[in-house]
């Protein structure tokens, strides 16, 4: 028979143990994940449709601008191709951050009746974002590539590095706003604020070159930016080029520091989630 | 082994937001700063095979009681032991997400109850003829009357096959034959040496279910014992306007 103690201060939950547990869920995870993905645009009268459609009014809306009024970045055919890749990324994190924290305060009745990881909550949100990235970039190969001029090369092999690498920088980072915001529900405030910030400041609507005659610090600023060393890794990956080292490297540091760090703080803090719901 | 599915033993249960922590900032920005005493100090010990009812008024205790006994809320002090396998009935209304089917909203809740897929394809099928919602589970929750989501969330804890049953106000869902089937549901739960815990404003549902009643009020247990006179106290008490 199943015994379970709830104890007033029980020693922090071995981590190992609770992973274990977690895969556990993983059918939870999956039918979560498939449940946000068909439930999104569930009362569209195009349904699922529009998971396609969104990233293409996306590259539609930029092409417009960037492409035509604007006049593409002078000499650079590519900068449609370099500019989405960031774009649909970019995406990727911003809406798992913000959908990750939605998610665990949106499921108060979930999170006060069942016992479960919570984790699967982020877990479930990174997965759609993850659809809705894979989506955007195969539109992206059909429609933008082509017109630029960009074929795949065997380097798109290794698209699955940065990809990877950049998941677990984003759900370290998810799961650090959503222990931040559950307990105080301002932090929900500030991230819109925090990510836009963040997307004009990485390198994105913007090419290197802008910055080459700045100061030293400025760039060291710009390079020493996590989502650089991601841009840098998937644009590489997405043109066929070699990924660069450095930014593999750094990608990976990045990535495992703030796994460690979200996951463990989530971890540690999951119990007394309900408290503020 | 113990006689006592359940033991609940000095648990305390402070709600302390977070501006509360930060002096004078609590105060001056937020209203519900405040700590506020959900449970100072209950001790309950539920014997094999019990139903027990749990009665108070708003903001008496009820459901941070039953949320830490289901496990989800951990208690500031005190400990509680819980020997069986839990199931609480999904505190109806919302369903997991309502842009789904009932089928696949079945699907998440035993999933989420930590069944392998396995193990919950088996259980579609009795849930959907339980909830009695026939061609209805394969259109989206956010159709449904509230009596229909009721009726899925109760056929989906019940068919779960708990050993105990938490319920934190319901049970008047459905018409006179499906409550009369989930009564029965709940009686043969009890019968299986099973246990029910009860939290609810209908007093007469104590009476109909219940072998103990416990009445909370400040987060104390003010007494425990058979239905009607528990009951009886609880109403003399309300009428005297104590605490009003």
């Amino acid at each position: 028979m199943a015994t379970t103690t709830v104890e007033a201060h029980p020693g922090a939950p071995g981590e190992t143990g609770y992973l274990r547990r977690l895969w556990g869920w993983r059918s939870f995870i999956r039918e979560l994940a498939f449940g946000n993905i068909s439930g999104r645009h569930a009362g569209d009268f195009l349904g699922v449709l529009w998971w396609v459609i969104n990233p293409l009014l996306m590259t539609g809306v930029y092409f417009l601008v960037f492409g035509v009024i604007l006049g593409g970045r002078r000499g650079d055919p590519a900068f449609l191709a370099y500019l989405l890749a960031g774009v649909f990324t970019f995406r990727f994190m911003s809406q798992t951050m913000s959908g990750s924290a939605k998610a665990i305060t949106g499921s108060s009745k979930l999170i006060t009746t069942i016992v479960f990881p919570r984790l699967v909550l982020p877990l479930a949100v990174m997965i759609e974002a993850m659809t809705a990235l894979l989506v955007s970039l195969a539109t992206f190969y059909f429609l933008v590539a082509p017109i630029n001029d960009i074929w795949p090369s065997l380097w798109l092999c290794f698209l699955p590095v940065p990809l990877l690498l950049h998941s677990m920088f984003t759900l370290g980072l998810a799961t650090l706003t959503a222990r931040l915001v559950v307990p105080i529900r301002d932090v929900r405030n500030f991230i819109p604020h925090l990510t836009r910030m963040w997307f004009y400041l990485s390198p994105i609507l913007w090419t290197l070159d802008r910055i080459e005659e700045s100061s030293g610090w400025i760039q060291g600023l710009v390079m020493s930016n996590p989502m650089y060393s991601y841009l840098s890794l998937y644009r590489t990956a997405l043109m066929g080029r070699p990924l660069e080292p450095l930014q593999l490297a750094l990608g990976a540091a990045w990535g495992l520091v703030f796994l460690l760090i979200g996951v463990s703080s989530f971890i540690r803090n999951e119990r007394s989630m309900a408290r503020y719901l | 082994m113990s006689d006592y599915a359940i033991e609940v033993r000095g648990v305390r249960v402070t709600y302390r937001p977070f501006s509360s922590k930060v002096p004078l900032f609590g105060k001056m920005l937020s209203r519900s700063g405040q700590e506020v005493h959900a449970l100072s100090g209950v001790d309950l010990a539920v014997p094999f095979g019990e139903a027990i009812g749990i009665l108070g008024r708003n903001g008496a205790g009820k459901s941070t009681l039953l949320r830490v006994i289901a496990g989800t809320l951990e208690p500031d002090a005190g400990t509680v032991e819980v020997r069986g396998r839990l199931s609480t009935l999904l505190a109806l209304g919302s369903g997991f997400n309502a842009d789904l089917t009932g089928r696949r909203n079945i699907w998440l809740g035993c999933l989420a109850a930590g069944l392998s897929r396995k193990e919950a394809a088996a259980l579609v099928d009795p849930i959907i003829e339980f909830s009695e919602l026939d061609s209805a589970v394969d259109r989206p929750l956010n159709t449904y009357s509230s009596g229909m989501v009721a009726r899925l969330g109760f056929a989906i804890g019940v068919s779960l096959q708990p050993d105990i049953l938490i319920i934190d106000e319901v049970l008047a869902v459905g018409d006179a034959s499906f409550r009369d089937k989930s009564r029965e549901a709940m009686k043969s739960l009890v019968g299986r040496a099973g246990n029910l815990i009860i939290a609810s404003h209908q007093l007469k549902v104590f009476i109909e279910l219940c072998d103990r009643v416990v009445w909370l009020d400040g987060g104390r247990i003010m007494e425990a014992g058979a239905p009607g006179p528990t009951i009886k106290a609880y109403r003399r008490f309300i009428k005297s306007g104590m605490g009003r």
